[in-house]
């Protein structure tokens, strides 16, 4: 951010939200996010974050003005989220729709959270995940939630997210044929579905913020939608999202009896491991397209990014772990 | 121009990179560690593509039974029967093959480190 911007920032903060900063206040932007952007706004007497768009973005995720509605009636619910306090529409200072929210205390990263050493630790930390996440699989849906995301037919869900990913890949022009064969197979083999939940849509390792050994807070809740509850139990499952800690199947962090025994005692619904199979095919296969679009996004930044232009070279390995499931290698 | 040259030249951009820069500046360690990642699969990609592209043409050929003239065409046409469902025998293998190829260029450090 310029000179103007921080001063018109130091000055929305006060008019707004009464916080009155000092010449201390620290700015700056945060590791991580390569959807959206967060910065730390941080002096005396406050620790917020601005959230607000990269330069250029990936379709499927929602605008900051839903994920802000959303906080708030999170937030309402009692689910561990930062608290929102401000959204302002774009053509202000930052050209972009942003909000502010309260920081929470605790650490995402998922290479230190997979590497701690304390076992019990760990399995108080991936038990209280099981639990948050039943939480929210809990919450039921009334006019303000379905104002922001309209309840698909169940009947056709799958069916639909399938299409969608064959339409993807068609816009994307790659040659995948990896990716091409597990949509055939997860067509062929579609499990039913219940009932849809509100899913956070990326519940992962990396988006968990945790203080000690409990939950502080669920972040980037961007792709949150209506969907099965075995998509987000697959997601933190998958083994792309394990940071190289393979054998704890949770979130690289714990067993997955550790964490489905605490989901279910708050959800009431127990799901054996085996059911994983298609929903952690259909976790790489949609992972494996949104990294090919973030990749393509590098053609509208003004600066090319490293980060972005990496993430195509993620594709390989995640249909090795797609055939690895396939192949019952996994 | 040697494609050896090259070659050193980013051997010589990696080294820079861990001896000079990574010690002495942890605030930019990703990007380095991201750049270090880019000169890898530069380097892997210059030495591997002739017998990559040789292989996976090789391995759809296989599938084909007819020669190959555009590998990009091949491809295009192999995923144009997936998506149709057209019975392959042993798929599975020739995907992990053509996979296999793909990776030993991405991940030709991990393979060379074992």
């Amino acid at each position: 951010m310029n000179t103007d911007q921080i001063h018109n920032l130091q000055q929305l903060l006060h008019d707004k939200l009464g916080l009155v900063s000092t010449h201390q206040i620290k700015i700056k932007k945060m590791s991580g996010g390569a959807i959206q952007e967060n910065w730390l706004l941080q002096d005396q007497a406050f620790s917020l974050v601005l959230r607000k768009n990269a330069e250029s973005g990936v379709a499927v995720s929602s605008d900051r003005e839903q994920e802000y509605l959303l906080l708030e009636r999170l937030y309402q619910f009692g689910i561990k989220v930062p608290q929102p306090f401000y959204f302002e529409k774009a053509s202000n200072l930052l050209n972009s729709d942003f909000f502010i929210m309260n920081k929470i205390e605790g650490i995402t990263e998922g290479h230190k959270l997979v590497r701690m050493s304390d076992d019990e630790k760990r399995k108080r930390i991936i038990q209280d995940i099981g639990t948050q996440l039943a939480l929210i699989h809990a919450i039921q849906a009334d006019e303000p939630l379905e104002r922001l995301f309209k309840k698909p037919n169940k009947d056709y869900y799958l069916e639909t997210k399938l299409d969608t990913f064959i339409e993807q890949l068609d816009a994307l022009q790659r040659n995948r044929p990896v990716l091409e064969y597990a949509i055939r197979w997860m067509k062929k083999n579609q499990p039913k579905v219940d009932d849809l939940v509100l899913v956070h849509g990326d519940f992962r390792t990396g988006n968990i913020m945790v203080e000690d050994d409990h939950v502080s807070g669920i972040l980037d809740w961007e792709f949150t939608q209506w969907g099965d509850r075995r998509e987000d139990i697959a997601w933190f499952t998958a083994k792309c999202w394990r940071f190289g800690q393979d054998k704890n199947v949770a979130g690289g962090i714990g067993s997955y009896k550790d964490f489905m025994t605490a989901y279910a005692e708050q959800a009431e619904i127990y799901i054996p491991e085996f059911e994983m199979k298609f929903w952690h095919v259909l976790s790489h296969v949609r992972w494996a397209i949104i990294a090919m679009q973030q990749s393509n996004r590098n053609d509208d930044m003004q600066k090319p990014s490293l980060e972005l232009a990496l993430t195509e070279f993620m594709v390989p390995r995640l249909e090795k772990n797609i055939l690895d499931i396939l192949g019952e290698k996994e | 121009m040697k494609e050896q040259k090259i070659i050193d030249l980013i051997n010589a951009s990696q080294a820079i990179i861990k001896s000079e820069l990574l010690p002495h500046m942890s605030q930019n360690k990703y990007d380095l560690l991201m750049l270090l990642k880019s000169f890898e699969i530069l380097r892997a990609y210059i030495l591997k593509k002739e017998g990559f592209s040789q292989r996976s043409t090789g391995i759809l050929q296989d599938y084909f039974h007819f020669p190959i003239i555009d590998a990009q065409d091949a491809m295009a046409h192999l995923c144009s029967d997936l998506r149709e469902g057209v019975q392959i025998d042993n798929v599975l293998e020739l995907l992990e093959a053509l996979n296999t190829e793909e990776l030993n260029v991405i991940e030709s450090k991990v393979a060379q480190d074992g």
